[in-house]
């Protein structure tokens, strides 16, 4: 096979560096504070098992230029993981250790960020498939930015597997052609930089001192308190807890029902929904979220609505699921790039019950195409949260996202803001 | 108005209603239509040897309050509340 040299040759040269270590440096980055600085990092390690997935060389040399080499997937097996052995933790852990270390080793970052997508595609969450029923995409995607280092070359044959595999007649499958980037001038109030006032207030209640169970925000119809404890998760790094999360949906709910005209109309499931839907040990459970929608509670009806947003956790990780019902598509958004056509495949038969139970139609959901793009804009591994929220909050307002990695230290601190003036803009 | 309902526990007022852990598991509580729900939570908390707070209780989707009571939340006889843990990610 033509890449198992390849792979002895990288085995080899890595493990020659490793061998070329001295003790010192050994010593150096595993020490107790590199350990702690890297929690996240040591905990996905833990649980990642990347997918080796076999690789072939682009063919479509109009999207590459001649002159540059194809690039090669850079998913990262289990098995090339382990081969690398002890040295490739701790070249990790160096790298999560410190910001100028990290951004020495950035591309062995991002690989790993290719290895977290295998925790999710292979090791926790395969299912049924023998085939994966995930995807790692790694396509570049135009109209955005900062994924200039996508590679991969898989799309074709993944489009194969998933009309093989998908909801009904996936034959139609298509990836969703991006809409070129808008400037941010065509978007400034989604870019709106915060003033003193707000700044201030933002930092004295993320960063100020004070009792960490201190009510900072209340949202009374959904029962949600915000403490500074809990709002500290939207510190730099910091993992999205459900809390800020659930209570962000709740300000855009009432956003868009202050002004209709300027956003969609939208219905946004709690951070447990998609848990209770199908988290359980019986898998699809219908029943246990039956009630979640009725018209009563709800005023209106799924049917009713342009765009339903499910956040999905996967236990260390925010994704996000969308389903378009005036459009008739699905979207699975991961900002790591992944794609679950399982979890789209539970969300088709979900739709078909509640329209079925709420207004006794029959829908026939097997045209409706998935239209999920793979976004691996995530260069880091606390940021997902950040980035489902404005995935859901762009996507409400009809508008593409047009942000990257660089725009999430300005959204927390957004978000901070609107969660503590209890309004969304 | 009372807001005390009973969906047929008995004629005072009382009812059962069972909370449904994230692992399938059910735990049945007879509670009072006025009893505030918080009861109830710590209740359950202390079964799973569990601090107060450690779930998040949810009632048709809706997340409860302490405060609240099963009349207030129109609760009847075997209505299920979901006790769900916290989630945290990036």
């Amino acid at each position: 096979m033509p890449r198992a040299p390849h792979r002895r040759g990288g085995k080899r040269s890595i493990s020659g560096a490793h061998r070329t270590n001295s003790s010192t440096s050994r010593r150096r980055l595993t020490g107790l504070s590199h350990l702690l600085a890297v929690g996240p990092f040591i905990l996905r390690f833990a649980l990642t098992t990347g997918p080796h997935r076999p690789r072939k060389r682009r063919t479509d040399g109009a999207s590459h230029p001649a002159h540059c080499p194809p690039r090669r997937c850079r998913v990262v097996s289990l098995r090339r993981f382990l081969a690398l052995g002890p040295f490739a933790l701790r070249y990790v852990l160096a790298g999560g250790a410190s910001a100028s270390c990290r951004r020495r080793k950035a591309s062995l970052i991002n690989n790993m960020g290719c290895t977290l997508s295998g925790l999710f595609s292979e090791g926790l969450f395969r299912k049924s498939t023998d085939d994966g029923g995930l995807r790692v995409y790694g396509r570049p995607v135009e109209g955005l930015r900062e994924v200039g280092d996508l590679s991969a070359n898989q799309v074709q044959a993944d489009n194969a597997n998933a009309a093989r595999r998908g909801i009904g007649d996936w034959t139609n499958i298509r990836l969703e052609e991006v809409p070129s980037y808008k400037p941010k001038e065509d978007l400034r109030e989604l870019f709106t930089p915060l003033t003193n006032e707000e700044e201030s207030l933002v930092d004295s209640s993320l960063n100020g001192s004070g009792h960490s169970k201190e009510i900072l925000a209340r949202h009374e119809p959904s029962n949600i308190e915000i403490t500074r404890e809990k709002l500290g998760c939207l510190r730099p790094r910091r993992w999205l807890n459900d809390e800020v999360i659930n209570f962000y949906l709740e300000l855009l709910k009432e956003r868009a029902k202050r002004e209709p005209t300027r956003f969609l109309k939208c219905h946004f499931f709690n951070t447990f929904f998609y848990k209770k839907l199908a988290g359980g040990k019986t898998g699809y459970d219908y029943e246990s979220v039956r009630r979640w929608t009725t018209l009563n509670k709800l005023g209106y009806e799924l049917l009713d609505c342009d765009k339903i947003f499910i956040p999905i956790h996967r236990d260390l990780h925010w994704c996000l699921a969308v389903i378009n019902m005036k459009e008739k598509t699905y979207q699975y958004l991961d900002s790591f790039g992944v794609m679950d056509f399982d979890v789209l495949r539970i969300l088709a038969t979900y739709i078909m019950d509640e329209v079925k139970d709420k207004s006794n139609i029959e829908l026939d959901v097997s045209s409706w195409q998935d239209v999920s793009v793979p976004l691996r804009v995530q260069h880091n591994g606390w940021d997902c949260g950040m980035f489902m929220l404005k995935f859901i909050d762009f996507h409400s307002q009809g508008v593409s996202p047009s942000f990257s990695q660089e725009d999430m230290e300005y959204f927390r601190k957004r978000t901070a803001k609107e969660i503590l003036r209890s309004k969304a803009e | 108005m009372s807001g005390v309902t009973s969906g047929g526990g008995g004629g005072d007022g009382r009812m059962n209603v069972k909370v449904k852990g994230q692992d399938g598991e059910e735990v049945f509580f007879r509670v009072k239509g006025s009893t505030r729900l918080k009861k109830l939570m710590n209740a359950y908390c202390d079964h799973k040897s569990m601090r107060a707070n450690s779930f998040v209780f949810l009632f048709d989707g809706h997340r409860i309050n302490g405060e609240q009571t099963p009349g207030e939340l129109e609760m009847e006889e075997g209505d299920t509340i979901a006790a769900m843990l916290p989630q945290t990610g990036g």
